[in-house]
């Protein structure tokens, strides 16, 4: 079954990058381009895994977070952040909101797929 | 909470290189002893000869003595903006060799024809200050075409100023984030971007301003670091 991988980021770079990453495999990969269009996103996409920025306009990847988790129906997506900002007080914050990873910008592709593939399994296409 | 070297493992995230940890240490200690500052400068031997030829003009080495002498003529805000050079540096290599695989060779000029796209960014806080960066469209459309392939749109400028924007923001955040780590808080701005032939840059009365090139086989770039004096000197 396809998995549905959501993508927030304000940056239409990094949402191409990971639509052009996941589609050799079986996945739909949908996009937002901030913290509370991908809250409404997530309610409405179900998505099985989220890919979180921090630094948005409108609300915060750290705000989206909270939002997701205070939302029972959507509440324990893994989600992972994407983002520049590594710092000791946002990886403490990220952790205590319980995100499933952390990716660090810059990136390369193959680490979105091995983190991907080891929290909810991935399959490529024929 | 656990601390950031346990999160840091957890997240399998990379350990902050030790020259990052040495210069958030020297952040620091700018309030503390000039011969601190100088002891700590002089266990990293790049910043050691660099801090020396700022002081003398390109003349002297990095014996201890002439650390401590280049230390006391240049006083806290030219070895700040020193040490945020050295930062900045760090995060932009780290951004082009992971995500364009092209190492960056620092030159003294580049010779540029043409429009250009202008990238700025704010950090405030504890340090203030601005980061700017220009790199050639032909150059951008590059970049464009390296990350993202068949998938890039037809018309590369569509997306050129969202590339150099996002670039901009992953070397500005982990420039941020070493800054928070060494204890200068500070947020970021979203970045904006324009595209002309010259920036278009009004310098304040406190600012200090240092202007940078570089060169790959592909590209050549230009990044402005402006910044005030820090808040805790004030
Ligand atoms: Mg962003």
């Amino acid at each position: 079954m396809d998995r549905k991988i959501l993508t927030i980021d304000d940056s239409k770079m990094v949402r191409m990058i990971v639509e052009k990453t996941f589609a050799p495999y079986n996945c739909i990969v949908t996009a937002a381009s901030d913290g509370s269009e991908g809250v409404e996103a997530a309610l409405r996409d179900k998505p099985d895994i989220i890919f979180m920025d921090i630094t948005m306009p409108v609300m915060t990847g750290l705000e989206a977070l909270a939002k997701i988790r205070q939302t029972p129906e959507i509440a324990a997506t893994p989600v992972v952040m994407l983002t520049a900002e590594s710092d000791a007080q946002r990886l403490g914050a990220a952790d205590a909101l319980k995100v499933a990873g952390y990716i660090s910008k810059p990136f390369q592709g193959d680490q979105l797929v091995l983190l991907t593939h080891k929290l909810i399994g991935l399959t490529r296409k024929k | 909470m656990s601390d950031s070297a346990d999160l840091l493992a957890k997240f399998k995230l990379a350990p902050l290189p030790e020259n990052v940890l040495r210069l958030g240490k020297l952040v620091q200690g700018f309030n503390k002893h000039s011969a601190l500052i100088a002891e700590i400068i002089l266990s990293d031997e790049n910043l050691s000869k660099r801090v020396v030829q700022i002081a003398t003009r390109g003349k002297g080495g990095g014996t201890k003595e002439e650390v401590e002498s280049a230390v006391l003529r240049l006083g806290v805000d030219l070895i700040n903006m020193v040490v945020m050079t050295e930062l900045i540096v760090h995060a932009l290599n780290k951004t082009f060799t992971t995500m364009l695989h092209s190492p960056l060779d620092p030159r003294d000029e580049i010779s540029v024809m043409g429009d250009r796209v202008w990238g700025m960014i704010h950090f405030k806080g504890s340090a203030n200050g601005r980061v700017m960066i220009g790199i050639p469209v032909s150059a951008a459309e590059w970049i464009v075409s390296q990350f993202l392939g068949e998938a890039a749109p037809e018309d590369p400028m569509e997306i050129v100023q969202d590339v150099v924007g996002e670039m901009l923001n992953i070397v500005g955040g982990n420039f941020k984030s070493n800054l928070c780590d060494a204890g200068v808080d500070c947020t970021l701005s979203v970045p904006s971007v324009e595209i002309r032939e010259f920036a278009k840059l009004t310098i304040g009365d406190d600012e200090k301003r240092q202007t940078l090139y570089f060169q790959t086989d592909r590209l050549m770039l230009s990044l402005d670091l402006l910044i005030n004096p820090l808040v805790s000197q004030k």
